[in-house]
């Protein structure tokens, strides 16, 4: 190709021009900044996974049960005395593993969302995703028996008896809604911006809808609908988990395949179609896989909003907006943002289990306020 | 892969009848013009002229109703993504710049090449274009920290990155100093001249694409209006083209559009 040549020709005239052996080292000291510089978002990733380690240890012995730090990594390990292991593991490892997966599937999500849809405010929560996912699931719940609540007195034992119903349901739910999104920005051209607002109206369409589903539900439904709609980690159980982390695991590999062309979209739709990115189908299929971990973590643990907006702002403060880091790193922060909010509703007003979705709130309302001030400010420059 | 030398029979570039309409508004009117390679055209019009639309439908970012290109002898529009993009890079005229740093905005332009991962010719690739370019001082800089001059030569990087046999370029000095706009069409010309690229630019100031090009594509609602050197581009055409009285006068050997 004629083309191929030009790196061909420079080469050879940058050895003429520097001579070969100090071209050569000057070459070698590029590689060396641009090492160093990727070596150090590596290091941010484990950074990453090292608090994630450590939240996972402090929310192990964070309970009404008073065992030790000690004794928590001791049994974690399959040591240390029996009951300490039954409630490790039975009570705080599962409802650990569901932070866990939830955390990376909202923030993952918001992560891609964000790129494909052109907006930083975009979110399973803000664009009303995870309200159409909710008001699915209180569908399945409701009509079709597929959760009941055991107990209303207890927190803990709401159980889903048809997980796959719910998912089904919880996706439908949020896939209307993505496809509403994407008929607004796609065919009706209604800018990134806007987006938001249309997420606004569609958020309290189905916030609305779930509220009617409750008023013709008998009373039992109804407690479960209402303590679904709170958020908590600690009603899946290990199939529950499995399911999240096997929708996780496929996103993350798509997204990880995708992760050039998400950059190329940074740079604009049209540069990204110029780089040979198929900029249609890039959007579609990573607002449906999006939608997909959403409302199957959404299914399982009800309603917890903002992750999926939070997470990777804080990320990007770090590591900048390159999607070979941003995505592993979002899910990793995801998982450490909804631990920390457990961890707070479980010792904030102990013994009483604040909801965690009303604590991802407190966080995440703010950001987003600033977030909308910064895009105005910019909007205006 | 197989592809014709480019030679004055088979030009690096042959568009054919493009054609393209906004619903009922026909933009571009079977628009066709021969480029040779390592020539610059510049592609002249007023507002609305169809110049930014043409090189959209050209590189197919844009599909257009009807028309071909052929590229160094094969049917760029029958190519995949991949292949197109690896035959003709695009900088916009409005680049979007975000938390990424130059090194990472320049590796883009490996995006047609890479196929899981990064390999040692992508970093080397792109170190030789920054060396070239004279970006290495600020490589690890953010892109959304740079004037106006230094992301549109960091754009042009990126464009070189992806080895094309055609590069397009959407206005590219619209938002630059005087000096940054002589820098930045200097640079095009002697890239088109020693890397046999052949270069399709879209320009609003015509002294400037006296200077710096080759050939002169004269659009006018949609149509060709002339096509040539620079013989082509004349005070009539000036008039016809920007509504404009004007002279072409010499200074220093050079053609200058002083408008009366």
């Amino acid at each position: 190709m004629a083309s191929n040549s030009y790196h061909k020709e420079h080469d050879h005239r940058s050895d003429s021009r520097h001579g070969l052996d100090h071209s050569h080292t000057h070459e070698h000291d590029h590689y060396g900044d641009y090492r160093r510089y990727i070596a150090r978002k590596w290091v941010f990733l484990f950074v990453l996974l090292a608090l994630l380690a450590a939240v996972i240890v402090v929310s192990a012995s964070v309970g009404s049960s008073g065992i030790s730090v000690l004794e928590v990594a001791r049994a974690l390990v399959g040591g240390g005395e029996e009951t300490s292991r039954t409630i490790v593991w039975n009570v705080r490892v599962p409802q650990i593993a569901t932070g866990i997966a939830v955390g990376i599937a909202l923030a993952m999500a918001g992560a891609v969302m964000q790129n494909v849809l052109r907006n930083p405010l975009a979110s399973a929560s803000t664009l009303g995703i995870a309200q159409g996912a909710s008001f699915g699931a209180a569908v399945a719940i409701v009509f079709f028996q597929a959760g009941v609540q055991l107990g209303a007195a207890s927190a803990v034992t709401h159980t889903i008896t048809s997980p796959y119903l719910v998912v089904i349901f919880a996706f439908l739910g949020g896939i209307a809604t993505t496809a509403i999104i994407l008929l607004l920005s796609r065919v009706a051209g209604v800018s990134p911006t806007s987006l938001i607002l249309a997420g606004v109206a569609l958020s309290a369409l189905f916030t609305a809808s779930t509220a009617l589903i409750q008023y013709f539900a008998d009373d039992v439904r109804i407690a479960s609908i209402v303590h679904w709609t709170f958020g908590s980690l600690s009603r899946a159980g290990w199939t529950e988990i499995a399911i999240i982390f096997a929708f996780n695991a496929i996103a993350f590999v798509y997204f990880t395949y995708n992760r050039w062309n998400y950059n190329a979209l940074e740079s604009g739709t049209a540069t990204a179609k110029s780089l040979g990115v198929n900029v249609d189908s890039l959007i579609l299929v990573g607002m449906v896989v999006s939608t997909l971990i959403s409302a199957v973590a959404i299914a399982f643990v009800g309603t917890i909003n903002f992750i999926g907006l939070i997470a990777p702002h804080i990320v990007r403060r770090f590591i900048g907006n390159d999607y070979r880091f941003l995505i592993p790193a979002s899910a990793l922060m995801g998982a450490v943002i909804i631990l920390v909010a457990d961890i707070a509703s479980r010792t904030i007003a102990s013994p009483a289990l604040l909801p965690i979705g009303a604590l991802t709130s407190f966080m995440g309302a703010p950001l987003f306020l600033y977030l909308i001030i910064r895009q105005g400010k910019q909007g205006q420059a | 892969m197989s592809c014709l030398k480019p030679t004055a029979e088979n030009p690096m570039i042959s568009v054919r009848g493009i054609s393209h309409a906004y619903g009922d508004k026909q933009v571009l009117r079977g628009v066709s013009f021969d480029a040779q390679a390592g020539e610059v055209v510049a592609i002249l019009g007023n507002n609305g002229a169809g110049k930014s639309t043409l090189i959209t439908c050209i590189n197919k970012i844009r599909s257009p109703k009807s028309g071909s290109v052929v590229v160094a002898g094969q049917d760029f529009y029958e190519m995949s993504r991949i292949e197109r993009a690896r035959h003709m890079s695009y900088v916009a005229q409005k680049s979007e710049a975000h938390q990424i740093t130059v090194f990472d905005a320049i590796l883009l332009g490996r995006k047609p090449y890479i196929k899981w991962g990064l390999g040692p010719e992508d970093i080397d690739k792109c170190n030789a274009v920054i060396e070239h370019m004279g970006l290495e001082d600020f490589k690890l800089r953010m892109i959304d920290e740079l004037s106006g001059g230094e992301l549109q030569k960091v754009m042009l990087a990126r464009a070189l990155v992806q080895e094309p046999q055609v590069l397009l370029l959407d206005e590219p000095t619209s938002n630059l100093d005087p000096k940054n706009q002589h820098a930045v069409l200097s640079f095009v010309h002697d890239i088109a001249r020693s890397h046999n690229i052949t270069v399709l630019v879209v320009l609003h100031d015509v002294s400037h694409a006296l200077r710096y090009c080759d050939k002169f594509l004269m659009l006018q609602g949609g149509q060709v209006y002339s096509y040539g050197d620079a013989s082509s581009v004349t005070e009539q055409a000036i008039f016809d083209i920007y509504g404009v009285e004007s002279s072409i006068v010499d200074i220093h050997g050079r053609k200058v559009v002083v408008v009366n």
